[in-house]
């Protein structure tokens, strides 16, 4: 099983998920970007966009974000964003 | 003595007034129980984003962001808050008091109001003051995305020029039986204030060696229109919080005013009662006497 790492996405209303991830994908300000466990840390803004993540138990999850800032921490990885929505399917 | 008709439509007179205060002060505190919580749901959002700005800002300060520009303040926005309704002792009070005196010490013609709460709308607008703005209806709820467009809004009238400097007056919970009215500065941003949670709290697990893409004065410029977002919406759920508060408190105190004058009328009226029967009861009697002898 690959390693996994803790993800936050927050809004100003609420924490939208929490959980553990194997990897996500998610588009930065720079053009769409990985991110696997042991990760270095990284400090990035994203445009709005899809962002896709993999659960631990493999199920594949995807958002709508409006942009926000992706904060990448040994201590656990957080995005936050004003708006976001789940994506079904 | 007033008679038994009078007291008693006094005393029923009095306990509907009594439903009526129990009932807002109920209605006051699931009211300021979920602007807490919207506080609550907020909090890791905001403590987050201060946490990086403030090591952004330690990293490369806070020169050429437009957000934290000082310029000589030739006009001045002065928001304040107060409620839409009163009810709520001297909240409302309060607060215009404060803005006033602040007011009478700036230039007229240098300072313009925005104003959310129609209790401070109705009395600035027949003021010497010219109210840029004002908002009527949020009546105590806190709308996030609303709140959100707001803030925006203000950003981007700062960044134009409209305003040289943005403050806020509120008021403020400080224990859960009183309140404070404050001034801050919600724009420009500052670099002290920007920094202070790298002060606050023990620093483990900041400074990380970040890989800042792209680089941080370009992220820290991306940053600083959210986390004025949230400045906002702080004040306004304190704001809101501080009112709901505000008028459980007078709701409160208005009920047990209700109860001690419901008991006052209670022991008058049963006064009154007894009297009239004894009156009744002499009368029988010596009419009997009177008939005996």
């Amino acid at each position: 099983m690959a390693a996994t790492y803790s993800l936050q996405i927050i809004t100003p209303n609420e924490t939208v998920y929490s959980g553990e991830i194997e990897s996500l994908v998610a588009p930065g300000a720079l053009g769409y970007l990985g991110v696997l466990a042991h990760h270095a840390p990284l400090l990035t803004s994203l445009a709005p966009g899809k962002l896709n993540l993999r659960e631990a138990n493999g199920k594949i999850r995807s958002f709508k974000v409006e942009g926000g800032i992706l904060e990448v921490n040994p201590g656990g990885t957080v995005i936050l964003t004003e708006s976001v929505e789940a994506i079904e399917g | 003595m007033p008679s038994l008709k009078h007291l008693r439509r006094r005393l029923r007179t009095v306990s509907n007034t009594k439903l009526i205060t129990r009932a807002m002060r109920s209605v006051s505190a699931s009211k300021m129980r979920r602007a807490h919580e919207r506080r609550d749901n907020a909090r890791p959002y905001t403590t987050q984003l201060r946490n990086l700005v403030a090591q952004l800002v330690e990293h490369t300060g806070v020169e050429g962001q437009p957000l934290a520009n000082k310029r000589d303040v030739k006009k001045r926005l002065v928001l304040i808050f107060s409620a839409d309704r009163g009810l709520c002792g001297a909240f409302n009070a309060t607060v215009i008091r404060f803005a006033q005196d602040y007011l009478h010490s700036l230039s007229t013609e240098q300072t313009a109001l925005y104003i959310v709460g129609r209790r401070a709308f109705e009395h600035f607008r027949k003021r010497e003051w010219t109210i840029d703005k004002s908002h009527n209806d949020f009546l105590g709820n806190v709308d996030v995305p609303r709140i959100l467009n707001i803030a925006g809004e203000l950003s981007d009238a700062f960044l134009r020029g409209d305003y040289d400097e943005i403050e806020m007056i509120h008021n403020q919970a400080i224990t859960a039986m009183s309140y404070k009215t404050i001034r801050e500065r919600f724009l420009p941003l500052e670099e002290e204030e920007l920094v202070a949670p790298l002060k606050a709290r023990d620093r483990t697990g900041m400074n990380l060696d970040y890989i800042f893409e792209p680089d941080p004065k370009t992220l820290l410029s991306q940053y600083l229109p959210m986390l004025v977002k949230t400045k906002l919406l702080n004040s306004f759920v304190n704001a809101f919080a501080a009112e709901h508060q505000a008028r459980m408190i007078a709701m409160t105190t208005a009920n047990e005013n209700c109860e001690e004058l419901m008991d006052s009328l209670t022991l008058q009226l049963n006064k009154a009662r007894q009297a009239s029967i004894t009156k009744e009861l002499l009368e029988i009697v010596s009419g009997a006497e009177a008939l005996k002898g």
